[in-house]
């Protein structure tokens, strides 16, 4: 059983997943900001439209690995729909209010008034509360606290609640999402001549979620150093590639924001790619490095953890061919759909 | 227990009947459009074309919401059936995988199409787009289907089901590890555990490696034949029902005085009627599969607590009014006699026998439901009959505007009920079993007991989802002056 393919085929949707939620949930938070902090309704339509296609793909993607993880990962799955039972339901609240909500955003942005302003608080209280119920799961395999037994199934969904590791992770991944959402905006806000000043506000709250991205960044590692020590170690082992994506992501972070504080102190004009790429690139160093330095666990326990081939699903004799040929399909699609948001958002192919 | 496994049997129902609703408008949505589009190509009519494009809007905010609706009861599944997730990683994981292809395939051309509309001027391409539409969603729909079809009939089980239960048929070729199968089995009734308890932990790791894997080949799901008759079954309920919604509102309008409605109106209740003409092939199949491969259920919806005849059946299926059907006095009889073949320290016998009377307990509601859909079926074709004629006299409905909706509301209302009353008699026809023959739902509850927050999210967050739906719709799509 090759388990570096299944680790494989779950974590590259899982990181294109990842990106489209940074983007679609960032970019919402622009929007309603453009929209009621500025009244700036061009600049508003034009972040939503960026958000409502990355919903679409992120959200495609979000059904993809809940197949994965429930029919390859099962075990897994299992443990995390008994014992992070609340945390699930806390994402599941947040999804119901997040979908429709950003719809209703989208079609009431033109004619603004109240519904419009309550669609969009919708939508932002329902976006993050999807991470702050998915997030316990990825808080959960890097310290287990709540399961009490694997065999037979045992654990308090209260106790789950309490893991040390998740306010910084949680912490972390506003920051992150709030730094791709900002500076994704910069170069939006600057294009067609919207409102000068804009862009350089949306610089100013980069900056600002980057320190906090930095300051959870922090929080958890010394989490993980106190409870979770394979993966800080791990972090800081040169023979673990993930230590250099970790020293990657330093690497960006400081050079976003350097780059953000030339830009305030009007010294430079940074480029628009610039912008789009870092903090993405940063993200994703995050994202790689903190779920790379657990393996071959997938469950840390400390010094220790539960290897992966034990959650992997074992009760079907089903072929890599097989699966490996319909995951290549799905990401194709994943890629046509990218492209088609790119053709929609970026060329405005099917604008008349 | 028995509280909380029907409160979760109720809620997993009502959120399957509230998503059912969005998949009615997407999956007929997309056929409708189809056939108005062909239809403004070779009658040469813009009005079609027009209505096509509202029918795809209605599809693409019913595919948005379906997807809010689908998520909840995706989680709802794995929540509090998390037992199930066994199914779900061996006889469910192909359908359910491949499905993720025809959701992404449904997902990404109705966008295309709605946002392209008016740049692909070639109408051939519009229908290109809205037949890969309809394929992706009709494909999403099917395979869903075959999980729950193999629910009722567990396809490449092979004789297993038949050792515990002597009056059952073999189910397809024997791709099962029965002796893993037994071992679980066992482990679930002799210690009261749910399945979801074992999934993770050694106990299952061992099993695995000491009998091998559950299923030996990923495809058993698709190889029924009776998945794929309950598949042509429930894509034609569902394109009747959700074809009968939009019939409806369209009638609404032409009664408030869109005139040029009627014609493409009278177009989709003939292509409605025609429909009900299949269903009724397919639903004589359908009968024939039941017959041959649940048993317990076709007892249940003929009524036949004691073994006789149902001369229609007879007569339709074996071409004799007098065929003897086996009853329930006939499935215990034969239990009764039999002796086990199984080498197991649970008393295989006494079990099939408590299911036999728990199953009979449900022959009085399953038979009043099933009478009442046939009934009702019936009394739709009749109303279908109508609009073929009428299809041929299109005068006829210019001084009978009033009746004609009327007619509509009632075929609309018929078919709905008759929808929803066959798949309550589907399920409810294989209790006491979640899976036939194989697992109760007790065996895949959760660990975490139903309680009312979770209810109420699931109850809410559905409601508030289809009521956004609704007013998506209305403000959109309904309050347009005139739709061509």
């Amino acid at each position: 059983m090759d388990i570096g393919f299944f680790i494989w085929i779950t974590a590259i949707p899982l990181l294109v997943h990842l990106t489209f939620v940074h983007i679609n949930l960032g970019t919402s938070v622009s929007s309603f900001i453009a929209k009621y902090l500025y009244r700036d309704d061009r600049l508003a339509k034009k972040l939503a439209r960026i958000a409502v296609a990355g919903e679409f793909v992120s959200g495609t993607l979000g059904t993809v690995l809940t197949v994965i993880l429930a029919g390859i990962w099962t075990p897994l799955m299992n443990v995390a729909a008994n014992i992070l039972y609340i945390p699930l339901l806390i994402a599941l609240v947040g999804i119901v209010f997040r979908l429709p909500s950003i719809g209703g955003y989208w079609y009431t942005l033109d004619r603004g008034g109240t519904i419009n302003l309550i669609f969009g608080i919708l939508m932002i209280i329902g976006g993050f509360l999807i991470p702050f119920g998915f997030r316990y799961i990825f808080a959960f395999i890097n310290y287990p606290i709540g399961l009490e037994s694997l065999d037979p199934l045992r654990g308090n969904i209260f106790n789950a609640l309490m893991n040390p590791l998740f306010p910084p992770l949680y912490i972390l991944t506003l920051g992150s999402v709030l730094m791709v959402g900002f500076t994704v905006s910069v170069p939006i806000a600057r294009s067609e001549g919207y409102n000068k000043s804009v862009d350089n506000r949306f610089v100013f709250y980069g900056l600002i979620a980057t320190l906090l991205f930095v300051i959870g960044n922090l929080w958890f590692i010394y989490g993980l150093s106190n409870y979770s020590s394979f993966l800080f170690q791990n972090l800081l082992s040169t023979s673990n590639p993930a230590s250099y994506t970790f020293l990657l992501m330093w690497i960006f972070i400081i050079a976003l924001v350097g780059i953000m504080g030339l830009e305030l102190k009007g010294d430079v004009k940074i480029s628009n790619k610039i912008y789009l790429v870092i903090p993405i690139m940063a993200m994703l160093s995050m994202e790689f490095s903190y779920d790379y330095s657990r393996f071959p666990y997938f469950v840390v326990t400390g010094d220790s953890g539960i290897e992966a081939i034990s959650f992997l699903n074992l009760s079907i004799s089903a072929g890599l061919p097989e699966i490996g040929g319909v995951f290549l399909a799905l990401m194709s699609m994943v890629v046509i759909s990218m492209v088609g948001v790119y053709l929609l958002i970026v060329k405005r192919y099917f604008e008349e | 227990m028995n509280n909380i496994i029907g409160n979760a049997l109720g809620l997993s129902a009502l959120g399957i009947y509230l998503h059912a609703i969005s998949i009615a408008l997407v999956i007929a949505g997309s056929i409708i459009a189809l056939l108005f589009e062909i239809l403004s190509i070779i009658r040469k009519d813009e009005g079609y074309h027009n209505l096509a494009y509202i029918i795809m809007k209605f599809s693409i905010i019913a595919f948005a919401f379906g997807a809010v609706s689908g998520t909840i009861v995706e989680f709802g599944l794995v929540q509090v059936w998390s037992g199930f997730l066994m199914i779900l990683g061996t006889y469910g994981l192909f359908p359910f995988y491949i499905e993720l292809l025809a959701f992404m395939i449904e997902a990404g051309l109705i966008a295309l199409l709605v946002y392209g509309w008016k740049r692909f001027k070639n109408r051939w391409i519009h229908v290109a787009l809205i037949s890969a539409i309809a394929f992706g969603s009709n494909l999403s729909g099917a395979l869903i289907m075959l999980v729950n079809s193999w629910m009722n009939v567990p396809w490449g089980t092979g004789e297993f089901i038949r050792v515990i239960y002597p009056w059952a048929p073999v189910y397809g070729p024997d791709y099962t590890n029965e002796a893993l199968l037994l071992k679980i089995k066992e482990l679930l009734i002799l210690e009261g555990r749910p399945l979801t308890e074992i999934l993770s932990g050694e106990v299952m790791n061992r099993l695995v490696s000491e009998y091998g894997p559950l299923l030996e080949n990923p495809w058993a799901a698709f190889e029924s034949f009776y998945a794929w008759v309950s598949v042509g079954h429930q894509l034609v309920a569902t394109i009747i029902t959700g074809g009968s919604w939009y019939a409806l509102l369209m009638a609404i309008r032409y009664l408030r005085g869109e005139d040029r409605l009627l014609r493409p109106l009278q177009d989709l209740l003939l292509f409605l009627a025609v429909l009900m003409v299949v269903q009724g092939v397919i639903g004589h199949d359908m009968g024939v599969q039941v017959i041959k491969y649940q048993p317990t259920k076709f007892a249940m919806i003929a009524g036949l607590e004691e073994s006789g005849p149902d001369p229609i059946v007879g007569l339709t299926t074996f071409g004799d009014p007098n065929y003897i059907f086996p009853g329930f006095d006939y499935f215990i009889e034969v239990t009764k006699n039999s002796s086990s073949h199984l080498n197991s320290t649970v008393d295989f016998k006494e079990i099939a026998l408590n299911d036999l009377y728990k199953a009979l307990e449900y022959l009085p509601l399953v038979f009043s439901l099933y009478t009442l859909k046939i009934s009702l079926a019936v009394l739709a074709g009749l109303v279908g009959l109508v609009f073929m004629y009428s299809w041929l006299r299109p005068s006829l409905w210019f001084r009978r505007k009033r009746l004609m909706f009327y007619l509509v509301v009632f075929f609309s209302a018929a078919v709905t009920t008759v929808s929803s009353l066959g798949w309550a008699v589907r399920e409810l026809g294989r209790k006491p079993w979640t899976i036939y023959g194989l697992f109760y739902p007790e065996e895949l509850i959760s660990l975490v007991e139903l309680n009312p927050v979770t209810i109420a999210i699931v109850i809410g967050g559905l409601l508030l989802s289809l009521g956004m739906m609704v007013i998506t719709i209305y403000l959109v799509i309904w309050r347009r002056s005139r739709w061509i």
